[in-house]
C-alpha cells in the first residue's frame, strides 16, 4: 500500500498546480460491476518511443499471442514486439480525460476520477504483460485499483484483477493483493484466496512477498483453511524468501488450527528461532498453543510470556499472542493479570478482531471489603 | 514580464537550502545605479531588469525594478499596473538573494515585507500563494516560527485555499505542525497536530501526527487523551522511532506509576522502543527511503518528490546521530516494565523481564536487585529449577550480597520440594545456628518443624529444638521451636511434654503467631493426658480469647467430651451441639453427634438419643445417615419398640444399602438377626407379663392406697410396685422380660401405687407391645434378609445384594454363589462385603481372594479394616505364607492397639511362630502379650494355656504346671481355657504319678456347676475315672 500511496503522490506532485480550480463536474455514481467488457473492443492508441531520435510514433495493436504483440503503424507497417522486450519502449498520452482523472484523484474525488480513468486505463489492460520499464501501464492500473478501493467498488476491483495477468509486477501484485485484502475484510474469503492463488512470487521481489503475507494475515483472521496452509507451505519452501521463517511459523499455526498437532510439533521442535528475531514471539505463541493442547496451562503461559517480553508490539501477531496470554491467565484464575492484558489489547489494538473478544472476556473483580481494623 | 513560475518555485527551496553564488553588487554601485535608473527610459529599464532577472541576478535588477514600480504605480494604464505584483515579487525575492550573500537578517525582514505587500494588496494574483510561502520562509529565517505558522495559515483561508488541492493543503498543515513540533511549542502546536491528524491520509502521516499529539498531551499530563492514539503506535513507520516520542512514553509511564496507575503505566512503558531498536529502525528506514529516492529518480517522479525524500533522509540521518549519542536507556525501560508486570500480577512476564535484565546487563549497579526479582519471579511461577539455578548463581557471585538470606530460604524450599531432605536440613541448621536472630531463621525453624512432623521424625525434631531452646534463649526462633516440639510430643502421645511446651509458648509468647494454635493444642494435650480440668480451663480460655477462631468448633467438641466424662450431660450436650455452629468440618460434626448419642445412651435417655439422631439425619442427609439410623433403632429397641427398630433397619438397608462407601449399613445388616431374635421372644414374654399384671384371674391382694383399701390387686403387680426384692428376683428369673419395665417400676411414678386404682398406663404399655408384636417382620431374620435380597436383585442393586449375601452368610444362611467375583463386583462392594467376597473367591484361587482383600485395604474406610486384615491373614495362613501372616498380625496390633481384636492378632502371630517351630519366638510373644494391660481377660487365659503347652512339649513339667495353674486359677470365668488348662494339668500330674493332686483339682473343677460351660468339662469328668 505504501507503494500505491507513493505512486499517487508521485502523480499528484507531477501535475499539482496545473489545475487552477476544482472541477465542479460531478457524475452520477455508476453501479459497482465489471467494466472489463465495456472496453474490451475499444482500440487504444499508444506511442512507440524512439528515444534516440526523440520521436514518438502512433501504433495500434493488431494482434496478440502468448509471446508477442503485433502492432500496425499509420503507414501500414507491422511490428512484432515480444512481450518481454527490453529494447522497445512505449508511451501513452491520456489526454484531457487523464488530466481530469488526476485532478479528481488528488482531490480524493474517487467516483469522478473513475469516470475519467476508465476510458484511459481499461483499454491498456492488454499491455500489462509488458514490464513497467517498457510501458508504464502498471502505474495506471495501480492508480485505478486505488481509486476503486477508495470508492468501495469491490465488484469492479475484483473483476479488474481477474482480467489482469498478475505475474510478479511490483506495482500490480501489491495492488491486486489490496483488492484481496478488501475482499477478505468483507468476508469474501474465497474470492480473496482466488487472487492469492494467482499471484506468482519470487524471492527477487521481497515487497511482493511482504504484501502477500499481509494478505494471508487478513485471510487468516477470518479463519484457517487448507488452502491457506498450502500458501504458507509454498512460502516456507521458497529459497531466498526473506520471510521464510515467518511463513513456516504460520504454516505451523494453520496446522494446529486444523488439528494437525503432531505435524505441527515436528516442525516446531526442529525450528530454531533466535530470541532477538521478530519471529521469536510468534514461535513462542505456537509453542504455547501446543502446550495448551496438552492442557499444560502454566507451561503455555510461560511460553507466551517469554514471547511478549522479547517481542515487538508492532508485530502483526501481537494482539493474538496477548489475547491467548490473557485467556491463559484467566484459566489460571489470575483475573487481575488477565484483565490487565485485555485492557492493553483494547488500548493498543482497538481495530483488531481480538479487541472485542478481549473486552468480552473481562472479569469483574470484587474488591475485598475492608475490615474495621483496616479502616 | 513573465517568468516561468513553476521553474522558479522549484528552485526556491534549493536557493534557501544551498548557498548559491550570485553577482555581488557593492554599496557604491548601488548609489551609482540609483542615479542612473532615474535617468533611464521605461523601456530601457524593462530591458535591463529583464536581462538581469534572466541571469538570476535579482539583486542587481532591484534598482531597475524599484524605479519601474515607482513609475508604474503612478501610471493610469491598468495593463501596466498589472505588472506591479510581479515586480514587487521579484524585488522581495532579491532581498532573499541578498540574504544568501551576507546573512543579514535585515534582508530577510525586507523580503518578508515585500512579500507581505503582495499578500495584502494582490492576494488573488498568481504570486499570492508563493508570496505567503516565501514570507513564511523568511520568518523562519528570522527565527519567528510561530509567525511563520500564522502566515502559512492564511493559505487555508480564502482566497488562497480555493486554489490549493487536498494534498497541497495537507502539505501546509504538515509543515505548520512540523514547525511547531520542532521548536517545540506544544501549546500552539496542539491545534495543528489535531488538524494534521484529521486530514492525514497515509499511515506515515497518521503516525507522525499521533506522535506530535502524544508529546503535546504528555507535556500537560493529559494521559487519557493519549490512549486513543495508541493504535497508531503499533505501526512500523519512521515517526514511531522518534526518540522524543519514546522519551515521552517513558515520562508518562513514570508519572502514572507515581500515581499508582500501574495498568496505564504498563501501556506507556510497552510503547517505549529501546535505543538499539530505534537505531535499527532508523537504519532500516534510511535504506528504505534511499531505495525510494532511487526509484523516484528512475521514474522521473519530479524534483518535488525527490526533494521531499531528501529532506526526510536528512532528518533520519540527524535523528540517527542524536540517538547514537544518547546513553543506552534499555535497562531503565526493561526494569520499569519488569516492575510493572509484577505490580499487575503478570508474574510470568515479570520473571522473563528480570531474566532478560540479568543476561543483558550483568554488570549493572542494580544487578543484585535483578537477581532477587528473578529468583522471586521464578518461584512465583513455579519454575523451581530455574529459581534454583539463578539463586545458586547469585550466592556464588554475591556471597555477602543484600539478598543472600532471602535467596537461601528459597533454595532451602527447593530442596524440600525435591525431597533432598539431608541437604535441606544441613542448610537450615547451618543458617539457624549461624544467626538465630535473623528473621529467616524463624522461617527455617518453621520448615524444619513442619517437615519433621510430616516425616514422623519426632526424635530428631525434639532433640534439635530442645537444643535451640536452651542455646538460643531470647531469640525469635524459640516460639517456633516450642510449637513444633509440642506437636512432636503430641505425635508421640507424650502429652506431658506437649503440655509443657505449649504452656510455655502461650505464657511467654502470647502474641506469637503460634499462640492461638498452641493454645488449642495445649488443651488437646491436657485432654490426652487425662487432665480434664486443665483441658477444660484451656479450652474455655480459648473460646473467651478467640471466639471467632476457625478451631472453635473442635474446641466445642473437646469440651463436650470433657463434660461428658464427668457426667455433666447438659453442659456436654450444649457443647456438642455448638460444634456445627463453629465449624464446617464434617468429621467433627459427625463425631459430636456420635459422642452426644453415646452420652445420652449411657444415661439411658433414649428418647433424646432418638430425637438427636433423627435431627442429624434430617440436617445432614449426606452425612453418616445409616449410623444415625442404627443409633435410632438401638434407642427404639431400648424404649421397647423393637418392631420400629427393625423397620428402621429395613429402611436403612433399602435406602442406603447400595452405597459401597457407607459402612453403617453393614453394621445394620450384621446386627439384624440379634435385634430380631433377641426382641421377638422378649416381646412375647413381656406381653405375657403385662397381661398377668392386668389379669383378674391371677392371685390378688388387697392394698392400701391414699388411705383407701383397694381389693383385687394382682399380687404380681403389688410385688412390682411395693416389694423391691421380689421385683428384682422376678426379673432375674425371667431374663427375657424387657429390662425397661424394671426401671419403670423402680423409678417412674406413673408405674407406682397409682396403678392400683388406674391401670391405664399398663394397658397402654400392653397395647404398645402388642402393636410392636403385630408389626414385627414375619418369618424370621433370615427370611426378612432374603426378601430384601430378592428386592435388591430385582432392582439391580448389586452392592446391596452382595451386602445381604454377606449378612446371610454371617448368620449361617449362606447364599450359594457359583462365580468368582470380578473387578467390577469388587468395585461395587463395601469393605465388609469384600471380606466375605475374599472368602468366596478363595474357591477360585488365593490370588482372586487377595485381590478382594487388597481392594478393601486400599479404601479409606476404617470400620471393618481390621476384619479385612484378619481375613487376609487367615488366607495367608492357609497358604502357609507365614511371613505374611506374622506381618499382618503385627500390623493389626500396630494399627488397632485399643481394639479388642488386637489381642487375638497378637496371639495368632505367636501361634504362627509356634506352627513354624519357632518356639522361642512364640514363647517371647506369648510373654509379651501377658504384659499388655489392655489384653487382660480371655486372651491372657489362652496365652497362659499355650505357654503351658510349650513347656510341656519341651518336657518342663513344673513350668508347664505353673502356667496351667495360673490359667485355671486366675481366669476362672474363662471356661474354654480353664477346662483345657485343667485337663492338661491333670495329665501332667498323672504322668508324674501325682494322682492325689490331680484328683483334688479334678474334683474341684467337676463340682463347680459353672464349669459345665467349659467344652472340656465332660473330658475332665471322664479323666477323673482314670485317676
Amino acid at each position: 500500500m505504501k507503494l500505491l500511496k507513493f505512486a499517487a503522490f508521485f502523480f499528484a506532485a507531477l501535475f499539482a498546480g496545473l489545475l487552477s480550480a476544482q472541477d465542479q463536474q460531478s457524475s452520477q455514481k455508476n453501479p459497482d460491476r465489471s467494466y472489463v467488457g465495456d472496453y474490451s473492443d475499444k482500440p487504444s492508441e499508444i506511442m512507440l518511443v524512439d528515444a534516440a531520435a526523440n520521436k514518438e510514433r502512433k501504433v495500434t495493436l493488431k494482434s496478440s499471442s502468448a509471446k508477442d504483440f503485433v502492432f500496425a503503424d499509420s503507414a501500414g507497417g507491422e511490428l512484432t514486439v515480444p512481450k518481454d522486450t527490453k529494447t522497445f519502449h512505449f508511451a501513452v498520452h491520456g489526454g484531457e480525460n487523464w488530466n481530469r482523472a488526476r485532478a479528481a484523484f488528488n482531490r480524493g474525488n474517487w467516483n469522478e476520477a473513475l469516470v475519467y480513468m476508465r476510458p484511459v486505463v481499461y483499454p491498456l489492460l492488454q499491455y500489462t504483460p509488458f514490464s513497467e520499464e517498457t510501458f508504464r501501464v502498471h502505474g495506471y492500473v495501480e492508480m485505478l485499483i486505488t481509486a476503486l478501493l477508495n470508492d468501495e467498488r469491490l465488484v469492479e476491483a475484483e473483476a479488474l484483477v481477474d482480467a489482469l495477468p498478475l505475474g510478479d509486477s511490483p506495482l500490480i501484485v501489491p495492488a491486486a493483493l489490496e483488492v484481496a485484502n478488501a475482499l477478505a475484510d468483507a468476508g469474501k474469503v474465497e474470492s480473496a484466496m482466488k487472487i492469492v492463488n494467482r499471484v506468482s512470487l519470487s524471492a527477487d521481489e521481497p515487497d511482493n512477498i511482504a504484501a502477500y503475507m499481509k494478505t494471508l494475515d487478513r485471510i487468516r483472521l477470518r479463519g484457517v483453511s487448507k488452502d491457506l496452509l498450502m500458501c504458507y507451505t509454498k512460502l516456507s519452501n521458497m529459497n531466498g524468501n526473506p520471510q521464510k521463517d515467518v511463513a513456516t511459523l504460520w504454516m505451523i499455526y494453520c496446522d494446529m488450527s486444523l488439528g494437525n498437532n503432531m505435524s505441527a510439533q515436528v516442525y516446531l521442535s526442529s525450528l530454531k528461532v533466535p530470541q532477538d528475531s521478530e519471529e521469536f514471539s510468534l514461535s513462542q505463541m505456537l509453542k504455547g498453543m501446543y502446550k495448551e493442547v496438552e492442557k499444560k496451562i502454566p507451561d503455555a503461559l510461560d511460553m507466551y510470556a517469554e514471547g511478549i517480553v522479547f517481542g515487538k508490539i508492532s508485530s502483526d501477531w501481537m494482539p493474538e499472542l496477548l489475547y491467548k496470554t490473557g485467556m491463559a491467565y484467566k484459566k489460571s484464575k489470575n483475573f487481575v493479570a488477565a484483565n490487565e492484558i485485555f485492557l492493553q489489547i483494547n488500548a493498543l489494538y482497538p481495530n483488531s478482531v481480538f479487541a472485542p473478544k478481549a473486552k468480552a472476556e473481562f472479569v469483574k473483580i470484587e474488591k475485598p471489603k475492608k475490615t474495621e481494623d483496616e479502616e | 514580464m513573465t517568468v516561468n513560475l513553476r521553474k522558479l518555485t522549484a528552485a526556491l527551496s534549493a536557493i534557501m537550502l544551498f548557498a548559491a553564488s550570485y553577482n555581488h553588487v557593492s554599496a557604491q554601485d548601488d548609489k551609482q545605479i540609483a542615479a542612473e535608473v532615474v535617468q533611464m527610459g521605461t523601456s530601457d529599464l524593462k530591458k535591463e531588469a529583464m536581462a538581469l532577472v534572466n541571469d538570476k541576478n535579482y539583486v542587481a535588477a532591484r534598482p531597475y525594478m524599484l524605479e519601474l514600480i515607482k513609475r508604474l504605480s503612478e501610471s493610469e494604464d491598468k495593463k501596466l499596473r498589472d505588472n506591479l505584483p510581479e515586480l514587487y515579487y521579484f524585488v522581495a525575492y532579491s532581498y532573499l538573494q541578498e540574504y544568501e550573500l551576507n546573512k543579514s537578517p535585515d534582508f530577510l525582514k525586507k523580503a518578508a515585507e515585500g512579500f507581505d505587500k503582495i499578500i495584502n494588496d494582490y492576494p488573488e494574483g498568481e504570486f499570492g500563494i508563493n508570496s505567503v510561502n516565501m514570507k513564511a520562509d523568511c520568518l523562519m529565517g528570522l527565527k519567528k516560527p510561530v509567525d511563520a505558522v500564522n502566515t502559512r495559515e492564511r493559505l487555508l483561508q480564502q482566497p488562497f485555499v480555493g486554489k490549493l488541492n487536498f494534498n497541497e493543503q495537507l502539505d501546509i498543515i504538515r509543515k505548520n505542525a512540523l514547525t511547531l513540533y520542532s521548536i517545540p511549542d506544544f501549546k500552539e502546536g496542539e491545534k495543528w497536530f489535531q488538524l494534521f491528524m484529521e486530514r492525514a491520509k497515509t499511515i506515515d502521516d497518521k503516525v507522525l501526527a499521533a506522535s506530535m499529539l502524544i508529546q503535546a498531551y504528555e507535556g500537560t499530563a493529559q494521559y487519557d487523551k493519549i490512549k486513543p492514539l495508541f493504535k497508531y503506535m503499533t505501526s512500523d513507520t519512521y515517526a514511531r522511532s522518534d526518540i522524543r516520542l519514546n522519551i515521552s512514553f517513558l515520562r508518562a509511564g513514570d508519572a502514572l506509576v507515581k500515581a499508582e496507575k500501574y495498568s496505564d503505566a504498563m501501556l506507556f512503558y510497552s510503547m517505549v522502543l529501546p535505543r538499539d531498536v530505534v537505531l535499527k529502525n532508523l537504519d532500516r528506514f534510511i535504506a528504505l527511503y534511499k531505495n525510494r529516492l532511487a526509484r523516484a529518480k528512475r521514474l522521473g517522479s519530479g524534483s518535488a518528490v525527490e526533494t521531499e525524500l531528501n529532506v526526510l533522509l536528512g532528518n533520519l540521518e540527524s535523528q540517527k546521530k542524536i540517538v547514537s549519542d544518547i546513553a543506552d536507556y534499555s535497562v531503565d525501560i526493561m526494569a520499569r516494565l519488569a516492575r510493572n508486570y509484577y505490580s499487575t500480577n503478570r508474574n510470568y512476564e515479570s520473571y522473563w523481564s528480570y531474566k532478560q535484565l540479568l543476561s543483558n546487563f550483568p554488570d549493572h549497579p542494580n544487578i543484585q536487585d535483578f537477581y532477587y526479582a528473578a529468583v522471586a519471579g521464578a518461584y512465583a511461577v513455579g519454575k523451581k529449577d530455574d529459581m534454583f539455578k539463578i539463586g545458586s548463581e547469585y550466592l556464588e557471585k554475591f556471597p555477602d550480597g543484600d539478598y543472600v538470606n532471602d535467596v537461601k530460604i528459597r533454595i532451602a524450599q527447593y530442596y524440600l520440594d525435591k525431597k533432598e531432605y539431608d541437604t535441606f536440613f544441613n542448610m537450615a541448621k547451618a543458617f539457624v545456628e549461624e544467626d538465630p536472630e535473623e528473621k529467616y531463621s524463624v522461617e527455617f525453624v518453621f520448615l524444619m518443624g513442619k517437615t519433621w512432623i510430616e516425616q514422623g521424625n519426632y526424635a530428631e525434631l525434639t532433640k534439635t529444638f530442645e537444643n535451640y531452646v536452651s542455646e538460643f534463649e531470647d531469640t525469635p526462633i524459640i516460639e517456633g521451636c516450642l510449637y513444633w516440639m509440642g506437636l512432636a510430643y503430641l505425635g508421640q502421645t507424650d502429652f506431658k511434654n506437649a503440655v509443657k511446651c505449649f504452656s510455655k509458648l502461650c505464657e511467654e509468647f502470647p502474641m506469637s503467631v503460634y499462640a492461638q494454635d498452641a493454645m488449642y493444642r495445649n488443651g488437646v494435650a491436657a485432654f490426652g493426658m487425662g487432665d480434664f480440668e486443665k483441658s477444660r480451663s484451656v479450652f474455655e480460655g480459648f473460646i473467651d480469647s478467640y471466639p471467632e477462631h476457625e478451631l472453635r468448633g473442635e474446641v466445642e467438641f473437646f469440651l463436650g467430651d470433657i463434660y461428658a466424662g464427668v457426667g455433666a450431660v447438659e453442659k456436654a450436650m450444649k457443647h456438642y451441639m455448638s460444634v456445627e455452629t463453629y465449624t464446617k468440618n464434617m468429621a467433627f460434626i459427625d463425631n459430636a453427634y456420635s459422642q452426644a448419642t453415646k452420652l445420652l445412651h449411657t444415661f439411658e435417655r433414649y428418647d433424646e438419643e432418638f430425637n438427636l439422631m433423627s435431627s442429624y439425619a434430617e440436617k445432614f442427609p449426606k452425612g453418616n445417615v445409616s449410623e444415625a439410623y442404627y443409633s435410632m433403632a438401638r434407642a427404639k429397641e431400648l424404649l421397647g419398640f423393637p418392631s420400629d427398630a427393625l423397620n428402621l433397619y429395613i429402611n436403612t438397608i433399602r435406602n442406603c444399602g447400595n452405597n459401597p462407601a457407607d459402612d453403617g449399613v453393614d453394621k445394620v445388616i450384621l446386627d439384624f438377626k440379634r435385634l430380631y431374635d433377641a426382641n421377638y421372644d422378649k416381646l412375647k414374654a413381656t406381653i405375657e407379663f403385662l397381661k398377668d399384671l392386668l389379669s383378674t384371674k391371677a392371685k390378688t391382694v388387697t392394698v392400701e392406697y391414699n388411705g383407701e383399701k383397694i381389693k383385687g390387686v394382682p399380687e404380681l403387680l403389688y410385688y412390682m410396685i411395693e416389694v423391691p426384692a421380689k421385683r428384682y428376683r422376678y426379673f432375674e428369673d425371667h431374663p427375657l422380660l424387657d429390662k425397661g419395665l424394671y426401671q419403670k417400676f423402680k423409678r417412674d411414678s406413673r408405674y407406682g401405687a397409682a396403678l392400683y386404682k388406674d391401670r391405664t398406663a399398663l394397658k397402654e404399655l400392653l397395647a404398645q407391645y402388642e402393636h410392636q408384636l403385630a408389626t414385627y417382620p414375619q418369618g424370621g431374620a433370615d427370611a426378612t434378609l432374603k426378601k430384601l435380597l430378592e428386592e435388591a436383585k430385582k432392582d439391580n442393586k448389586t452392592t446391596l445384594a452382595y451386602r445381604l449375601m454377606m449378612g446371610l452368610d454371617n448368620i449361617g444362611q449362606p447364599v450359594k454363589t457359583d462365580k468368582s467375583f470380578t473387578d467390577d463386583d469388587i468395585k461395587k462392594s463395601s469393605v465388609r462385603t469384600l471380606v466375605w467376597i475374599g472368602k468366596q473367591n478363595y474357591k477360585y484361587g488365593a490370588d482372586a481372594a487377595r485381590k478382594a482383600f487388597k481392594a478393601a485395604l486400599d479404601r479409606d474406610e476404617i470400620e471393618y479394616r481390621i476384619d479385612v486384615m484378619f481375613a487376609l491373614a487367615e488366607l495367608e495362613e492357609q497358604e502357609k505364607r507365614w511371613d505374611e501372616v506374622i506381618k499382618l498380625y503385627a500390623q493389626i496390633e500396630r494399627d488397632f492397639p485399643t481394639d479388642d481384636k488386637a489381642a487375638i492378632a497378637a496371639i495368632r502371630s505367636a501361634d504362627a511362630y509356634a506352627k513354624l517351630g519357632k518356639r522361642k519366638e512364640a514363647y517371647d510373644k506369648y510373654e509379651y502379650i501377658l504384659k499388655v494391660p489392655s489384653y487382660r481377660g480371655e486372651p491372657y487365659a489362652e496365652v497362659l494355656y499355650k505357654l503351658g503347652e510349650i513347656e510341656r512339649a519341651e518336657g518342663h513339667t513344673d513350668k508347664a504346671l505353673m502356667w496351667f495353674d495360673r490359667c485355671y486359677l486366675g481366669f476362672a470365668n474363662c471356661y474354654k481355657w480353664k477346662g483345657k488348662a485343667v485337663l492338661a494339668a491333670l495329665k501332667l500330674l498323672a504322668a508324674q504319678d501325682r494322682k492325689a493332686e490331680a484328683r483334688v483339682i479334678c474334683d474341684e473343677f467337676i463340682n463347680d456347676a459353672k464349669n459345665k460351660a467349659s467344652p472340656d468339662y465332660e473330658a475332665v469328668k471322664q479323666y477323673r475315672l482314670v485317676l
